[in-house]
């Protein structure tokens, strides 16, 4: 990981710890404009949007982050996390 | 009184309509067909065979004004309305005789409307109610004042025919009504599209940026997606200007970064700046990501969104080493939004 890459991710990190995903989002987007092929952007993207109770992006993030990743295992059973926290979200809307 | 009518506006789609009135026989429906093409012609012979309710209007450029003719000329509760070059197959005509048969309270129902890739919810069948009629001269439609009821299994087939005809009238009609009310949304959303489908595209792009001016929802929204989509697109294949191009196409993926077509830009756009290594990436994440994408926010056919990206990963494996201008030879057609 390059001196940028560990800058974006420090600034991501310490958005998504202060509550705030949408600029952790903004700082993950940037750096994938940069270089798309590292699996730190999608897997804090995919947190942010979990908070932000998007799921179905959050699922879109954990697939990149699969595809990235040889730990395949790992990201099926966040996928499946986000399905079961999506339910849930649903039923206590209703 | 029959439970269904159809409503139909035609003109010079001869070669089309009968396949269109056949389709429906199965409803059983009250047919209303508005005419408004030359006095004597086969297509106007089609149409007497199928009814005895056929209405030759004049065209005074505003398709609301037939649509909301035929209404008023119509008797049945329900209304689906059809267009001369569209048709329904046999099974979707059998699910909106159970869906009519089942009493909807509902009184608006839309249907998937399948034109070529792309697919879209509309409304289709509504009401015979006098409150509910067709709103603006051009890409008229009926404005619900609740939420439809989605009936997606129920389809509606297309067929592109007479594109360049539709095009320069649509274009016509628009560019009046813009003179009389130069900011109106609903106009400069169709504007921008239409310019740009005949490849006027610094048309478009004023048009574009005009209507995200003027238009009044600010939050997220379709249509504020898909011209933003529409203008990174210009940036990128028209200007060349790809800083821009990015910084709008980042600003979309961040609302909503399933949708394929975002990442198939940015591949298309690193393409362009010869980085073909992240433009690999990204069209692997429009097939990543795409598939989970929500059906209402855009318009891609879910089991097709996948086949451009494909084609353009090996296009990138293809010309790895190779100057960025035999490749646009071979990139010739981008995915049009």
């Amino acid at each position: 990981m390059n001196k940028i890459s560990l800058q974006y991710k420090e600034f991501a990190t310490k958005a998504i710890k202060n509550n705030n995903p949408e600029d952790c989002l903004k700082y993950c987007f940037k750096y994938l404009s940069i270089n798309p092929r590292e699996k730190w952007p999608y897997i804090l993207a995919a947190q942010s949007y979990l908070n932000l109770k998007m799921f179905s992006q959050s699922r879109g993030c954990y697939s990149v982050s699969q595809y990235l990743d040889d730990n395949k295992l790992l990201y099926e059973k966040l996928i499946n996390i986000s399905f079961i926290k999506e339910n849930k979200n649903e039923k206590n809307s209703n | 009184m029959k439970k269904i009518a159809i409503n139909i506006i035609t003109k010079d789609n001869e070669p089309y309509l009968k396949k269109t009135l056949d389709c429906i026989k199965g409803l059983d429906p009250e047919y209303v067909i508005v005419y408004n093409g030359k006095k004597e012609s086969k297509e106007l012979n089609i149409c007497n065979e199928y009814s005895n309710n056929v209405y030759i209007k004049k065209w005074n450029q505003d398709f609301s004004e037939l649509r909301n003719f035929a209404i008023e000329q119509t008797k049945s509760p329900w209304i689906l309305w059809i267009d001369s070059d569209e048709f329904i197959n046999t099974e979707s005509i059998h699910k909106i005789k159970k869906l009519i048969n089942s009493k909807p309270q509902n009184n608006y129902l839309k249907f998937k409307l399948i034109q070529g890739n792309s697919t879209l919810g509309q409304i289709r069948m509504f009401r015979n109610i006098p409150s509910i009629r067709w709103k603006f001269k051009v890409h008229e439609k009926i404005i619900p004042d609740n939420i439809p009821e989605y009936h997606p299994k129920i389809e509606i087939n297309h067929i592109i025919n007479n594109v360049q005809d539709s095009q320069n009238r649509n274009i016509s009609i628009l560019k009046k009504e813009l003179k009389s009310t130069p900011n109106d949304p609903e106009y400069l959303f169709y504007a921008s599209i239409e310019f740009h489908m005949i490849g006027h595209h610094m048309k478009s792009l004023i048009y574009a940026e005009k209507f995200l001016f003027h238009y009044p929802i600010k939050e997220v929204d379709a249509r504020k997606m898909y011209i933003r989509y529409l203008i990174a697109w210009i940036y990128t294949f028209q200007l060349r200007n790809y800083q821009k191009s990015l910084q709008i196409m980042l600003g979309q993926l961040i609302l909503n970064c399933n949708i394929a077509e975002f990442w198939c830009l940015l591949g298309d756009t690193y393409i362009h700046m010869g980085k073909y290594d992240c433009a690999k990436q990204y069209f692997h994440n429009a097939i990543l990501m795409g598939k989970y994408k929500y059906d209402n926010m855009w318009i891609t056919d879910l089991e097709k969104y996948d086949q451009y990206p494909k084609m353009r990963i090996e296009q990138c494996e293809k010309h790895k080493n190779i100057d960025i201008k035999n490749f646009e030879q071979e990139i010739s057609s981008p995915l049009i939004p």
